[in-house]
């Protein structure tokens, strides 16, 4: 039986594009383009990869604002089969993000994988997965540097700090990714024209009645720690040498 | 007064997680949870007031969520402190729902303000930090390794065992791949010299080791050295989604300095660079940057550093 697929997706300003005050370390946001959060390529490409096995339909889903089509247009260029998009007025603390995601994949039922990244490059939390698994009842392998099909089961490599488990679980299930999983597709330009006529549907997160549990941002700083920037250049005997002049007066070596 | 709750897979950081346990209320009862039959010693002198050995519990995440919230509902409290550690995020996102409070991962600092916790975090790959704040009686917090060092001449606690009903295991192991148990922790080296993508070949690793040597350092990498290339081991990944480190010194040889690798080293105190490529964003970001081909520089250094070495020792 053809087994579908869910992948989460968000869309997040890019950290490249910052622009900070360097006096005060004050962001100013509304010149930041958004983009597909990075590590959501790959669960998109995973989902996509481990479709021709399953057999069944990808679907993919946002919590955002209506600026998040642009990353979604993108998923559905890269090959996903729809898109859901949860309408929220701006940020959702990931409290109420995994309620509200609860909610909405009850509404995908049914559905037998769901894959996500490690965590997005805006917050960087990597708190969903582990919400989901818990409020889902589901097996979730975290980290997962590789995934295949056995049978009813998903077998995953996790990737940890210092060692590699391989596990395996039934479906369905919850995988999350990290970026060495796989090299993502890029569509073509037939793909990108493509994928405006797939299916969008909107859901307006009020909808679902959730509630945060307050988590408050309570200031954000862009004022990193300033380094000396001293560039030394030159012969490389006498470039070292002087580089090793200012280590021994740092006291480094 | 309600007690704190501690948790981590990591012993170490089990340790430091008391003492920011003690941060957050000096008088609070401080109860560190173990999971497993392994050695307690070093956790009950760590400033703790009980450890809570939960036997046979496995400490893998989905065991480990439900037997600390477990601890939780018998002492009645809803405030947590795990280890962000790749493991100790799956778990507060678990006990997050567990506990119905909410949570926070990567945290560098807490302490409660006005009734509320504060913690400290980066975001956007380590561009931005971030202060945001939770009820102060209702939280889980991942603390980074560290960010607190462990308290020193604490007395000995005492051990309760906990029992706790048997977790449902939804996830077998079937093997487990580890790195030798002399892989050096990065996350508490004085001195690192990390390498990147300039270098052309795994065998002049060789080269970065003679550094190394030279300097009593320990040698980290970029991403794609240890993701894609698979030259060292995941556990010498500095960045983002690797280790965050704070050496006295950062040695970055062939590094370009992306964002991601950046947000790992934010904490080093002095940051030195070896690189080619005068554009290169690492430059920006150094303390001290040497232009030039890491194949001749390398070498030159190690000769310098040895002979200064010598002369120290009157040879």
């Amino acid at each position: 039986m053809p087994t579908n697929t869910v992948v989460l997706l968000k869309h997040v300003y890019d950290e490249s594009q910052l622009k900070v005050d360097p006096a005060t370390g004050g962001i100013d946001f509304s010149a930041v383009p958004g983009k597909m959060s990075s590590f959501d390529r790959n669960a998109v490409e995973e989902a996509l990869r481990l479709r021709q096995q399953l057999g069944g339909t990808v679907t993919s889903l946002t919590l955002g604002t209506d600026a998040a089509v642009k990353s979604i247009r993108e998923a559905l260029a890269m090959g996903v089969d729809r898109a859901v998009l949860v309408r929220t007025s701006g940020e959702t603390d990931a409290y109420a993000a995994g309620a509200l995601l609860e909610k909405a994949l009850a509404r995908l039922q049914p559905w037998g994988l769901l894959l996500c990244a490690e965590g997005s490059t805006d917050t960087y939390t990597s708190l969903l997965p582990g919400m989901l698994a818990q409020r889902l009842g589901l097996p979730l392998i975290s980290y997962a540097r590789s995934l295949k099909l056995d049978g009813g089961a998903l077998v995953g490599e996790r990737s940890l700090e210092r060692k590699t488990v391989t596990v395996r679980a039934a479906l369905p299930a919850i995988a999350s990714v990290v970026s060495e999983i796989n090299e993502p597709r890029i569509p073509t330009l037939l793909q990108i024209m493509g994928a405006a006529k797939k299916e969008l549907s909107v859901t307006q997160a009020e909808s679902l009645g959730v509630t945060e549990q307050g988590y408050r941002t309570e200031s954000m700083s862009g004022k990193g720690r300033e380094r000396k920037r001293v560039v030394i250049e030159g012969p490389v005997q006498e470039a070292v040498s002087r580089l090793l002049d200012a280590m021994t007066r740092e006291g480094v070596v | 007064m309600t007690p704190i709750l501690t948790y981590s897979e990591d012993g170490e950081l089990a340790c430091e997680l008391v003492a920011a346990a003690r941060e957050i209320s000096p008088s609070a009862e401080v109860a560190a949870v173990v999971l497993g039959d392994g050695d307690v010693s070093s956790l009950s002198e760590s400033g703790c007031d009980v450890v809570c050995r939960v036997a046979g519990a496995a400490p893998v995440p989905e065991v480990a969520a439900s037997a600390v919230a477990e601890v939780a509902r018998q002492r009645a409290t809803r405030m947590v402190l795990v280890g962000s550690t790749k493991d100790g995020k799956e778990v507060a996102g678990r006990l997050s729902v567990l506990l119905g409070c909410p949570a926070a991962t990567e945290c560098s600092r807490v302490g409660l303000e006005s009734g509320r916790l504060r913690v400290e975090r980066m975001a956007f790959g380590g561009r931005v930090s971030t202060v945001a704040s939770m009820p102060g009686d209702s939280f889980v917090v991942a603390l980074r390794p560290r960010a607190y060092a462990r308290l020193g001449g604490a007395a000995k606690a005492g051990v309760t065992e906990v029992v706790v009903p048997a977790a449902r295991r939804s996830v077998s192991v079937e093997s487990v791949a580890g790195q030798p148990p002399s892989a050096l922790d990065l996350t508490r080296a004085d001195r690192i010299v990390s390498v990147g993508r300039g270098l052309k070949k795994k065998e002049d690793l060789e080269l970065i080791r003679s550094l190394a040597g030279a300097m009593d350092a320990s040698i980290g990498c970029s991403r794609p050295l240890s993701a894609d290339l698979g030259w060292l081991g995941e556990e010498s990944h500095i960045g983002l989604t690797g280790i965050q480190v704070k050496p006295k010194l950062y040695l970055a040889v062939g590094i370009s300095g992306q964002l991601q690798h950046l947000a790992g080293i934010r904490d080093a105190g002095v940051v030195v660079a070896i690189n080619n490529d005068k554009t290169a964003p690492i430059f920006s970001s150094c303390d001290y940057g040497v232009v030039g081909d890491l194949y001749q520089v390398v070498p030159e250094l190690v000769a310098q550093l040895s002979a200064a070495k010598g002369r120290e020792k009157g040879y």
